[in-house]
């Protein structure tokens, strides 16, 4: 009984990938990588603090009770630096970026009611988290007036959480990290077999049968599903454990992930007819995946960007995708889910037809 | 009557400035091997490619078993088997893995394990295709190009990069093909293979047919005749083949007549015997198609595909 050519193929074709070993290992190894470097760095788990250097030349219980107000933080590391040490050299010496001086009659001024005291804040304006410490530092001085004022708070803020109020920053990172596999599996997945059956002469050989370039891709998506199914199953199960994630992959989420896979399959073929070599290639991919990868949305919210950049990001399909996911797994609202899938789906078939028409199995001119 | 089941007519394929075939008409009989011969740039690999509907003609046409490939791609694909030149399958397949995966390609197909008999690969069925050597590599290609039972086979250089042993192999396998009344279409540029397998060879250079039809009428047409070589001549002996009037050249010591009166072979015989001219050998050699290739472009066929 004689299958269907694109199911002939595929079944070759995962025979084959399942018969290289590095391959499994890879695609096993990727996502753990990607889960477990960005939650870690994203999640605020562990002790991450900004290291904040303090010289005390005052030596009061009111500077010591000041110090301790900022350690009760946690977010920042309080570092000690003795009085008689050169303030200038120290911060050269050890490449320091936050440094803060509390002078002497620190306490003397602030025992009187209508005393001010100064703390220096020496800061390296080049460094991000530089505005972040300053931020710290001035809302723990403020309540630290405010107690010494013994005033009143009437504005006090309840943060709570818009969905369900046990969600974290894991279960934001991984739409997108789901996304990111998907973008990356399938356009290098698809231009990488690609280069290799023209340059090993399979092609010279497939293109005397009857199956034709649609029926190769189609099975090659049917393939680029199964690898990213393995590999979201991976990324799924090490949420869940290392970093206790609450979503869960929908229907909707599993339409979006199939209709990316076909998209950025399409994206991959059309590809090579840009480039010759498996060199040129690889650096075409990485010039359209990584603005994607940083500007659609994977690792952080897209309000936190310029605007001019999130209309680039407005016209980038990981951007619906990652909005896509998260809309459903996230917010559980599939009718907006919905229209980034109608998107996908438009951007999808447009791209699966011009890989299609515009790829050569053989070049003219040969 | 003989059956056509290629015509070619007025075949032009143009690649920018380059002219790669110039307007070339054949046609090929049904249960023939059909030979293209050349040089690599002849054009050879262009004509099978455009006749296998891998290539689109410039201008031209082309019929396979009736069919136009402009409008029959497919029906000519399903009824057609091809080893490309620089042939390669699925590395990670075994060799009944990949004949099996070719077949599921077609409408119609052949039992694996006849195909796998015939190519002599039953100790192998189950060996990886990336493992084995260049000629069963061939005779993979081999079985793969008859996965759909073809009426018509195009085997591209075939037997290019292969030793002898594994040429000689291909060679039985094209002669079974021939014996089983396939149409075969060969490209070599070796002078022996087209020889020995041929049934008609048409020699291109430069995208045009420069000579066509059987081995033997090629050779007759084109060869220049037949050379005796006096190998050893005196000068008593060049001057006894002088006396006859005929067009002799003389290197390194020996002397060359080339003519295609049959006629000469006993004139030149009786002259060297009446004048006890002394030389060491006569020869009689026939052309080969090295000589009609070399007389009709100029070029050493062999050389050029060693460098």
């Amino acid at each position: 009984m004689k299958g269907h050519p694109v199911i002939t193929d595929a079944v070759a074709t995962l025979k084959m990938y399942s018969r290289n070993r590095m391959n499994l290992v890879w695609m096993a190894i990727f996502p753990i990588f990607l889960i477990f470097i960005f939650g870690a760095i994203f999640s605020g788990s562990g002790n991450a603090s900004y290291v904040l250097y303090v010289q005390d030349h005052d030596g009061t219980a009111t500077s010591a009770q000041f110090i301790d107000a900022m350690n009760q933080t946690h977010a920042l590391d309080v570092r000690i630096v003795g009085s008689g040490v050169d303030a200038s050299q120290f911060i050269k010496e050890n490449s320091i970026t936050s440094f803060m001086i509390i002078p002497k009659g620190f306490g003397s001024s602030l025992s009187n009611p209508n005393g001010t005291a100064a703390i220096e804040l020496r800061l390296d304006e080049s460094s991000t988290a530089a505005k972040t410490v300053q931020g710290i530092v001035g809302a723990v001085a403020n309540d630290f007036n405010l107690a010494k004022a013994q005033g009143h708070q009437y504005v006090v803020i309840a943060p709570t959480n818009i969905v369900q109020a046990n969600y974290g920053y894991i279960d934001f990172l991984i739409p997108g990290v789901i996304g990111l596999i998907i973008m990356t599996n399938s356009v290098f997945y698809i231009n990488g077999i690609w280069m290799q059956g023209k340059s090993n002469g399979l092609f010279k050989k497939l293109v005397t049968t009857p199956m034709t370039k649609g029926q190769w891709l189609s099975s090659k998506i049917i393939c680029g599903l199964v690898m990213i199914f393995i590999s979201i199953t991976i990324i799924m199960l090490a949420g869940i454990t290392i970093y206790g994630m609450k979503i869960a992959i929908t229907p909707m989420a599993v339409a979006i992930i199939v209709a990316s896979t076909a998209l950025f399959a399409g994206l991959g073929l059309l590809l090579t007819r840009f480039s010759k070599s498996e060199e040129t290639s690889n650096m075409a991919i990485s010039a359209i995946t990584l603005p994607m990868m940083f500007l659609g949305g994977t690792f952080f919210p897209l309000e936190q960007m310029p605007s001019y950049l999130q209309t680039i990001a407005g016209v980038m399909p990981l951007t619906y995708i990652n909005n896509g996911l998260r809309d459903s797994m996230i917010y559980g609202n599939d009718s907006a889910a919905l229209l980034c899938l109608a998107g996908i789906v438009v951007l999808g078939i447009i791209f699966f037809v011009s890989g299609v028409l515009l790829s050569t199995w053989k070049e003219d001119g040969e | 009557m003989v059956e056509i089941v290629i015509k070619v007519k007025d075949l032009i394929k143009q690649y920018g400035e380059l002219r790669a075939v110039d307007g070339i008409n054949f046609e090929v009989h049904g249960g023939e091997v059909f030979s293209i011969l050349g040089p690599n740039g002849a054009g050879k690999t262009t004509t099978v490619e455009m006749m296998e509907c891998v290539r689109k003609p410039t201008s031209g046409s082309i019929q396979i078993m009736g069919y136009d490939i402009n409008s029959a791609e497919r029906k000519i694909k399903q009824r057609i088997g091809v080893i490309p030149q620089d042939f390669s399958s699925n590395d990670l397949l075994t060799v009944e893995e990949s004949i099996q995966y070719f077949s599921d390609l077609y409408d119609r197909s052949v039992p694996i394990d006849e195909l796998i008999k015939a190519v002599s690969l039953e100790d192998m069925r189950d060996v990886y295709f990336k493992n084995l050597s260049g000629g069963l590599k061939q005779r993979v290609g081999i079985a793969i190009s008859l996965v759909n039972d073809p009426d018509i086979i195009f085997l591209d250089e075939p037997t290019t990069g292969l030793d002898p042993k594994a040429r000689r192999d291909v060679w039985e396998i094209v002669k079974s093909l021939r014996g089983k009344g396939k149409t075969v279409i060969l490209t070599t540029h070796y002078m022996e293979e087209a020889e020995v397998l041929s049934d008609r060879i048409a020699i291109m250079n430069h995208g045009r047919f420069m000579a066509y039809g059987t081995p033997k009428e090629i050779i007759e047409r084109y060869g220049g005749g037949t050379t005796c070589i006096v190998k050893g001549a005196s000068a008593a002996a060049e001057n006894a083949v002088s006396s006859l009037d005929l067009t002799c050249r003389v290197h390194n010591g020996d002397l060359f007549v080339q003519t295609s009166d049959r006629s000469v072979l006993p004139k030149l015989i009786r002259a060297l015997e009446s004048t006890e001219a002394h030389y060491d050998e006569l020869l009689v050699q026939r052309p080969t198609l090295e000589d009609v290739f070399l007389r009709l472009t100029g070029q050493k066929l062999e050389a050029e595909v060693k460098a």
